[in-house]
């Protein structure tokens, strides 16, 4: 049965010299959630224990090592690395991280390389691509740039800025196009020595982009293509020959930078904890919350310490941390905490809901997407899931299927085939079987309904029970959800079933008592646990305030008792819609000759996936909206043992 | 030219060009691409964003963002502006006197730089003429980056409305051969009130409710106009009272042109502000939780909410193209700003404070 882990208060003194030996414990345990003891320890010569973490500076240079190898340390042992020895790390890891650095720039350069001839190809072979209007293509270009009067610029114009040229024809300059894109002309600007300083000018305001040719371009365009065309492959020799080298580094030293990572990364978090420490004077003081069931675990860590004494006691009392809550699940209802601590923990006082929505959860899913065949499907989804993506999900999928087969099974319906199991009943006499919905509408629906009945109902029980738990009377006896509103929504019920079925209920007794008097109550619930608690009986607003605000409030209860009922009407609607939708595939893969498969499949995917993401929400949402909201509050505080995270960098 | 001129008003139901303005407005840019631009501390790497991150990469297609000259990329996306107006009217065929309203105001616009450079002798009016609006406009650009006296302006403009407008400000000769200098300002008062009558008047071809939404959307853009340039003169130059309200736009829409006379004849910056905040957009700036000590900035933020607003409303295809278009001018606008910021080394703060989102 689901509940929450009992927990033990851990006061842990000792003297500074064991502090070390301390922290690592609790931070290789996995069983301390640690607390800040200045909450706890007061004194005025306190201070917390935080000093530069020695460990960061090594961790920041895997972290380099990272970066620049873009492979994450993993896990690896290192037992074999004593604590004293961790801080001493630094100069290898150091010597390793300058020789990658190395290597790493050595490759950066090599491409680099690769990068300026294949950029100094691509404008070359602009050069010689076009050449109609510009006979001195197949000139040296040494000796175009060589020219003594005459200045060149090569590079490109942008299209607008070159019909933008003829207004300067009055000025001294040539510039022969020999290509062009979209965008861009590409030519030679050709210019008197004396003039040029005002045709840059000009060049710059039609934002001309100039090209630099590399003083490795020599001879003409043809001649420089080819000789580039051989430098980009020695290039790409090269950059692969680096590669190799740091790669072969790279895996030698794998294995040391993960052991190295996991030493001084366990080593870091640990020093980290010393935030949490309290030093008065020469003594240090941690304190904690430990499960119940590993508190004998947790004490046989601290024999061998001389100076640490641990004292442990349950945590009712302990009033000034909150107690944080770890819940306590069967294997059944386990994965379903994850819906639990989607809508918020309970308190450490609360109860453990993962139980209940468990078996409602997984109930009403199979009711609402009842098949055979797709809930197989679902079941094995959900294996998949949990074994190769490790997704709760997937744990949950698998009861969901699993409750899905059966309702297929008693509503004979497999992939959509409706009649399928109507044999298998006839041949072992089960008349009853299989139930077909889409017959018996009005049945489902009023099942459905009478399914909210019996959900609301447990819900408020599971309210008053929490209610005389905490001792508050308001909530158990007069809120909507105590006594009162369960008296009161039962009692119209009966009223309302026997105008429905013809037996007398009723009366003016019954009116005034189990309907009046109720609606009374939960109006005056406020002052009534007031009363309760012993503070008499106060109303603490102005009288017409008060009736104003409860009276809107009361009206409001009605309302939800209402709405929330016939909100589980869907699920006999989920019902009813499957059939129904399956039905139409079905028609689809008639029409398309011959109960086509490849409709029957694709219809089936379809309906699984858009009914199954339906349910799924809607079933979360009568859990969230009509059920919790009885009588689970959430607020709680995680349980988070300490433990070093590995999958941090440190940047 | 890009329509026709026969006046005529397109009657068709234009739900394709309207769907098609409401595709691209979808891929606009977003706050983060906003806040990527500001963080970048180059203009290659601006441009770069803009390439890979944005719908504007078509733009940027055959652009190497690394090596681009900055004047290239603002005219590249200035460029752009025109290219999707063009788009869109040649998408299902529009036409109309309406459609030209862009191609009007840039042949305003250059003919006032034109000007502005016989006023001060300069001659490189050239580097910031729009070359790919030549194809469109009444007159050649290139002949009027050419023009070096009014003599020249007014042979160019013969055959245009401008030639009739312009005439009175032709500049005294004296006898010594100097020439005064062209009324600028007189200048631009006319040539703006006639685009914005010519612009009013076009609307008559459309239905009634497309008629009055857009008279009220530019009726407040020609009100704007006016506050902020009297807010300016009020400010900057101190100018007296009564000359300000001869400086305006006669297009008055949503403030009685009696209030808005004592707002123009307003004695200080003080007194301005005091006025305009009893007048309809002093009233709509404070809802909107706008500066009211800032109106410039302001009624262009009202400004721009009232375009996104409409916009995304309109059902008649001429609303929504005046209000898409006018909000594709502000996003490029804001990406040039961006530019500039950094090209200027303006820390990220200040380029933010100057967009208009």
């Amino acid at each position: 049965m689901s509940s929450i882990e009992k927990m033990m208060f851990a006061d842990i003194a000792g003297m500074d010299s064991e502090l070390d030996a301390v922290l690592g414990i609790i931070s290789s345990c996995g069983c301390f959630h640690m607390e800040n003891a200045a909450a706890i320890h007061t004194s005025p010569g306190k201070n917390t224990v935080k000093r530069e973490n020695p460990y960061t500076a090594p961790l920041k240079m895997l972290s380099e090592i990272s970066v620049i190898t873009g492979i994450k340390p993993e896990y690896a042992d290192c037992s074999d690395i004593h604590d004293r020895e961790a801080e001493g790390l630094a100069e290898e890891i150091r010597t390793m991280r300058n020789r990658i650095q190395k290597l790493s720039a050595e490759v950066r350069k090599a491409e680099e390389e690769e990068h300026a001839h294949s950029r100094a190809l691509e404008e070359v072979l602009h050069l010689s691509g076009g050449g109609e209007n510009f006979s001195a293509l197949n000139m040296d270009l040494d000796q175009i740039f060589a020219c003594k009067h005459i200045k060149v610029r090569f590079g490109r114009l942008p299209a607008d800025s070159y019909d933008k040229l003829p207004y300067y024809d009055d000025k001294n300059f040539y510039f022969p196009v020999y290509g062009r894109d979209k965008e861009y002309c590409y030519g030679f600007c050709f210019a008197p020595t004396a003039d040029i300083e005002e045709v840059d000018q000009i060049l710059d305001s039609l934002y001309f982009e100039r090209i630099r040719l590399p003083d490795f371009v020599h001879g003409n365009a043809a001649d420089a293509a080819e000789a580039l065309k051989g430098d980009i492959e020695n290039d790409k020799k090269l950059v692969e020959e680096k590669r190799r080298q740091m790669t072969e580094f790279i895996e030698e030293k794998r294995p040391q930078i993960n052991k190295y990572f996991t030493k001084l990364k366990t080593m870091h978090d640990t020093f980290e904890l010393r935030e949490k420490v309290m030093i008065i004077r020469d003594k240090f003081y941690i304190v904690g919350f430990v499960p119940q069931k590993d508190e004998e675990r947790f004490r046989k860590y601290f024999e061998g310490l001389k100076t640490v004494s641990l004292i442990m006691k349950p945590c009712d009392e302990n009033g000034e941390i909150e107690t944080p809550v770890k819940l306590k699940n069967n294997k059944f209802s386990e994965p379903f905490s994850m819906f639990v601590e989607l809508y918020g923990l309970p308190s450490y006082s609360d109860i453990n809901p993962t139980g209940f929505v468990a078996i409602s959860y997984t109930l009403l899913f199979g009711i609402m997407f009842g098949d055979l065949g797709q809930g197989f499907l679902v079941l094995l989804l959900g294996i998949v899931l949990w074994k190769w993506k490790k997704m709760t999900l997937g744990r949950i999928m698998e009861r969901l299927g699993v409750s899905s087969m059966i309702f297929g099974t008693l509503y004979g319906s497999v992939f959509g085939y409706e009649e399928l199991l109507d044999p298998v009943y006839e041949s072992l006499g089960i008349s009853f079987l299989p139930f077909k919905a889409i017959h018996s509408i009005n049945t489902v629906l009023y099942a459905a309904i009478g399914i909210g009945i019996a959900m609301i109902i447990i819900s408020v029980l599971v309210n008053v029970v929490m209610g005389f738990k905490e001792k508050n009377y308001e909530r158990a006896l007069f809120s909507n959800n105590g006594i009162a509103g369960l008296v009161f929504y039962c009692s119209l019920l009966m009223l309302l079933l026997g105008g429905m079925l013809g037996f007398k209920v009723g009366g003016p007794v019954y009116i005034i008592c189990l309907i009046v008097l109720p609606l009374v109550v939960m109006f005056l619930r406020e002052p009534l646990g007031e009363l309760c608690k012993g503070k008499g009986f106060h109303i603490h607003e102005s009288a017409g305030d008060f009736i104003a605000a409860n009276f809107f409030e009361c009206f409001e209860y009605l309302l939800g008792y209402a709405t929330n009922t016939l909100s589980f009407v869907r699920v006999g609607g989920f019902v009813l819609s499957h059939a129904g939708m399956m039905s139409v595939v079905l028609a689809l893969a008639e029409m398309s000759g011959h109960m086509s498969p490849v409709v029957m499949i694709i219809g089936n995917l379809f309906v699984m996936c858009l009914e199954g993401l339906l349910v799924g929400i809607q079933v979360l949402r009568l859990e969230f909206y009509e059920m919790f909201s009885r009588y689970y509050t959430g607020g709680g505080k995680a349980f988070e043992p300490v433990k070093v995270d590995l999958d941090e960098m440190i940047e | 030219m890009v329509k026709d001129n026969s006046g005529a008003a397109d009657k068709r139901n234009l739900n394709a060009t309207l769907a098609k303005m409401h595709a691209i407005y979808g891929k606009r840019l977003k706050s983060e691409d906003y806040s990527a631009m500001l963080s970048c501390t180059t203009v290659a790497d601006a441009a770069g964003y803009i390439k890979h991150n944005t719908y504007l990469r078509r733009l940027f297609a055959d652009i190497d963002t690394d090596t681009i000259h900055r004047g290239n990329l603002e005219n590249i996306l200035r460029r752009s502006l025109m290219e999707i107006y063009v788009k869109l009217i040649r998408f299902e065929k529009i036409g109309g006197e309406f459609y030209n309203y862009k191609i009007i105001k840039t042949e305003i616009d250059e003919i006032l730089i034109c000007i502005l450079h016989l006023n001060a002798g300069t001659t490189d009016h050239i580097t910031t003429l729009p070359i790919y609006m030549n194809k469109y406009t009444s007159f050649d650009l290139m002949e009027l980056a050419q023009v070096r006296s009014f003599t020249e302006l007014m042979s160019l403009v013969a055959k245009t409305p401008y030639y009739d407008i312009l005439k009175e400000f032709t500049p005294v000769i004296h006898e010594d051969g100097s020439t005064e200098h062209i009324d600028y300002a007189g200048a631009e008062l006319k040539l703006r009130t006639y685009y914005g009558n010519r612009l009013l008047e076009s609307l008559s071809a459309f239905d009634k409710a497309a008629q009055k939404e857009l008279r009220e959307f530019i009726g407040t853009q020609f009100d704007i106009i006016n506050i902020i340039n009297a807010y300016r003169m009020i400010r900057y130059f101190g100018m007296e009272t009564g000359k300000v309200k001869a400086r305006m736009i006669p297009i008055y829409t949503r403030i009685p042109e009696k209030k808005l006379n004592e707002l123009f004849s307003a004695e200080s910056e003080k007194d301005f502000l005091e006025k305009f905040s009893r007048t309809y957009y002093g009233r709509v700036v404070a809802e909107e939780g706008y500066d009211i000590h800032d109106p410039e900035t302001s009624l262009l933020r009202y400004r721009l909410k009232a375009a996104k607003r409409v916009f995304s409303r309109a059902q008649s295809a001429p609303v929504a193209f005046y209000t898409f278009n006018y909000l594709q001018e502000i996003e490029i606008k804001n990406i040039i700003r961006i530019i500039e910021g950094i090209r200027y080394s303006l820390p990220s703060k200040e380029i933010a404070e100057l967009l208009l989102v």
